[in-house]
């Protein structure tokens, strides 16, 4: 497994951070269990607008449309959908039987005061 | 006297460089090298300055090299010789801790001045190559990272989207990415006129 970083690092949301991070473990443990691959590369990317996490192997890979299709998404990656989506992020999975697997996430940086945690709405 | 190695892969280069310096008396070359693993080696054997090209024909590249023989205790500094002047060149040799970067098509007084220069722990750019990393350092927030360039290079090879990713290790939605903020910054629409503006502002490499 490689790491790569590019770009310049901001200070994160510390929900960002944290899902980021929950994200990159789980994916890298589908890619232990499931991919049978020789390398994987996570790569963290900062631009100007938003922090992308790209999880990249070269395992055997999966037909997406087949495994959502016969058995719902996988439970893994509905997770990381929903957390995703919590921060208003989004993902996406790229793969085919024999060509391995890319999961990329990427979370929007906002500016700096609309990234202050926003006050929980309350609900009479 | 300032003991010179010559690292390059082109015997007639070596030849011509090993001329110009005979003329001046302050300068002695005592080696040369044909490969950049043979460069690192020679750099042991009482050197001061090596001349290293950027680009040999197989094996260890310039950059490489170059920064192989700078780790060395009481290293000899390095002046780059290359063909080509895009700052990813320029970047990746300076980086490696060369202290100066010329043209070969530079004119020998310069070339001559340059080995003299570095001698004295002084570093040497090009005027053409200053410029433009000033003018880069001017416009900071249009240039392209590394990375970007790297994209873009491969879109210069004619790669899709999909053997770029496969290439670098990265999902297609963010090569996608990279690309949109690519156009951003050099204010293009389109992937020829893309690699047309990086190839005019020097972040990649000549056709």
């Amino acid at each position: 497994v490689n790491f790569q970083l590019e770009g310049d690092p901001v200070a994160l949301p510390m929900i960002v951070n944290a899902t980021l991070l929950r994200i990159a473990q789980g994916a890298i443990a589908n890619v232990v269990r499931h991919a049978h691959a020789t390398r994987a590369d996570l790569t963290l990317t900062y631009q100007s607008d938003s922090v992308s996490l790209d999880v990249v192997d070269d395992g055997v890979g999966f037909d997406p449309a087949t495994a959502s299709a016969e058995a719902g998404e996988s439970f893994g990656l509905r997770a990381i959908r929903q957390r995703v989506a919590s921060l208003g992020g989004m993902l996406s999975v790229e793969s085919a039987l024999g060509e391995g697997t890319a999961l990329a996430v990427t979370v929007p940086i906002l500016d700096p005061a609309a990234a202050e945690p926003s006050r929980p709405e309350v609900s009479a | 006297m300032i003991r010179l190695l010559i690292a390059d892969d082109h015997p007639v280069v070596r030849a011509g460089l090993r001329a110009l310096f005979a003329t001046e008396p302050d300068l002695d070359v005592v080696a040369e090298a044909a490969t950049g693993e043979h460069a690192v080696q020679q750099s042991r054997e009482g050197v001061d300055i090596v001349l290293m090209d950027l680009q040999f024909g197989g094996g260890m590249q310039g950059a490489e090299a170059t920064r192989r023989i700078r780790q060395a205790d009481g290293a000899p500094h390095v002046l780059v010789l290359t063909n080509y002047d895009t700052d990813a060149d320029i970047l990746g040799a300076v980086e490696a801790g060369a202290a100066g970067y010329l043209l070969k098509d530079a004119p020998p007084a310069e070339l001559i001045a340059a080995v003299r220069a570095a001698a004295r722990g002084e570093s040497a750019l090009a005027p053409t190559v200053a410029g433009r990393l000033e003018a880069r350092q001017n416009s900071s927030g249009e240039a392209l990272t590394t990375r970007e360039a790297e994209v873009l290079g491969l879109v210069a090879d004619g790669c899709s989207n999909r053997d770029i990713a496969k290439a670098l290790f990265l999902s297609e939605a963010t090569v996608k990415s990279h690309l949109v903020h690519i156009f951003t910054k050099l204010q293009v629409s389109s992937r020829t006129a893309a690699v047309a503006s990086a190839r005019d502002r020097g972040y990649i490499r000549p056709a």
